[in-house]
């Protein structure tokens, strides 16, 4: 009984906390694949350079900091248009679904998400994060409704006090 | 009927190994209980989370599951710092995964915690009439090094959920000392804590 308590106030617990699966990085991840960068565009292979940049967007965009995630976001939109192999589209979609996931922009997300699945159909890791952008949007929804029903209580209790108020004037 | 101790642990756990060694497909086994034949490649790590019970305790698992592709390495640290436990999986068709699990060995060993508990695990047993890397060659080196050692199929569940509960009895036994990516949770402590449903 006591477990079952326990995981109905975890449950809550994230609900409003928003608990995902998908991980967050670190700063000082971001900064060594930013070194990484820098150090393979003072003359490494074309190979080698992309793998860095695939690196570093993966931090940006699982990045804490707002302006990181920012970043992420317009490196991989940049690098959409010269893309051939399915594999580093999927991968670049998938990165850019989780950026905007975690920026707010969870309809843009949707959509990312749903490219990647139409390259792979049974990828778990891409309807993992479908399932979180859609958890998302019910909480969201959810919550908007509880603000919009109080805001409306709100009203009422209001609309209700000056006609009592005015009533008693007359 | 088993009670359940009054520890409640919270550990993390990565997955590390080359790419298409089963990493993903084990972890899905044990928290799902699924298997598919063609996985996609894991995108830098994927995350999951299991609880199991023993007598002792109750061992929440926070699973890294960690991508195999070489581009993705210099992001492990971040997964394997701080962690409990550590599982470094192996194909037993291919000789290069076993050299490069041996490389992973050596950076956890270099990477400093004495209280990590390691295991090599050699999977896809099922494929045995492909195997390249014999079981006591790998079972030598696990002994050699100190790990734990199984040999596994996500494919046919063997000694899959073995694995997890062998990690999750050490963990127990270790609790007191509280390696690194554990949380102890006594319940008494725990009851006091859910009277508050939003606290994290």
């Amino acid at each position: 009984m006591e477990a079952k308590i326990g995981n109905f106030f975890g449950s809550v617990g994230n609900f409003f906390s928003g608990g995902d699966q998908i991980p967050w990085c670190d700063g000082d991840i971001v900064s060594g694949c930013e070194r990484e960068v820098a150090e393979a565009e003072k003359g490494s292979s074309v190979e080698h350079k992309s793998q860095c940049i695939t690196r570093l967007s993966w931090a940006l965009v699982h990045s804490k900091r707002p302006e990181d995630m920012q970043r992420g976001i317009a490196m991989l939109e940049a690098s959409l248009a010269g893309i051939s192999s399915p594999l580093q589209m999927r991968e670049n979609l998938y990165l850019l679904a989780v950026g905007y996931y975690r920026s707010g922009d969870y309809s843009r997300s949707r959509q990312l998400v749903d490219r990647c699945l139409e390259i792979a159909p049974d990828w778990r890791q891409a309807e993992t994060l479908k399932k979180a952008i859609e958890d998302r949007i019910k909480k969201d929804g959810v919550i908007g409704i509880g603000i919009a029903a109080t805001a409306v209580t709100a009203v009422g209790v209001l609309a209700g006090g000056i006609a009592a108020a005015l009533s008693r004037k007359k | 009927m088993a009670k359940t101790g009054n520890k409640n642990i919270q550990a993390k756990l990565v997955l590390l190994g080359d790419m298409g060694t089963g990493k993903t497909s084990l972890v899905l086994r044990f928290v799902k209980g699924q298997f598919y034949e063609y996985q996609e490649s894991t995108i830098g790590a994927a995350f999951f989370t299991q609880v199991l019970s023993l007598n002792e305790a109750t061992i929440k698992f926070d699973i890294w599951d960690t991508a195999g592709q070489e581009r993705y390495h210099s992001l492990a640290p971040m997964y394997y710092r701080g962690a409990a436990a550590a599982v470094v999986v192996y194909d037993i068709t291919s000789m290069d995964s076993f050299e490069r699990a041996k490389k992973w060995v050596r950076e956890l060993q270099r990477q400093g915690n004495p209280n990590l508990v390691t295991v090599l695990v050699a999977n896809k047993a099922d494929l045995e009439s492909k195997r390249e890397v014999q079981n006591e060659i790998g079972e030598q080196y696990a002994k050699d090094n100190r790990l734990l050692f199984f040999e596994t199929s996500a494919k046919s569940a063997q000694n899959v959920n073995e694995l997890f509960y062998e990690i999750a009895k050490r963990l127990a036994k270790a609790a007191p000392s509280r390696p690194g990516g554990m949380k102890l949770h006594s319940r008494s402590q725990e009851r006091g804590r859910r009277g508050f449903c939003c606290s994290s």
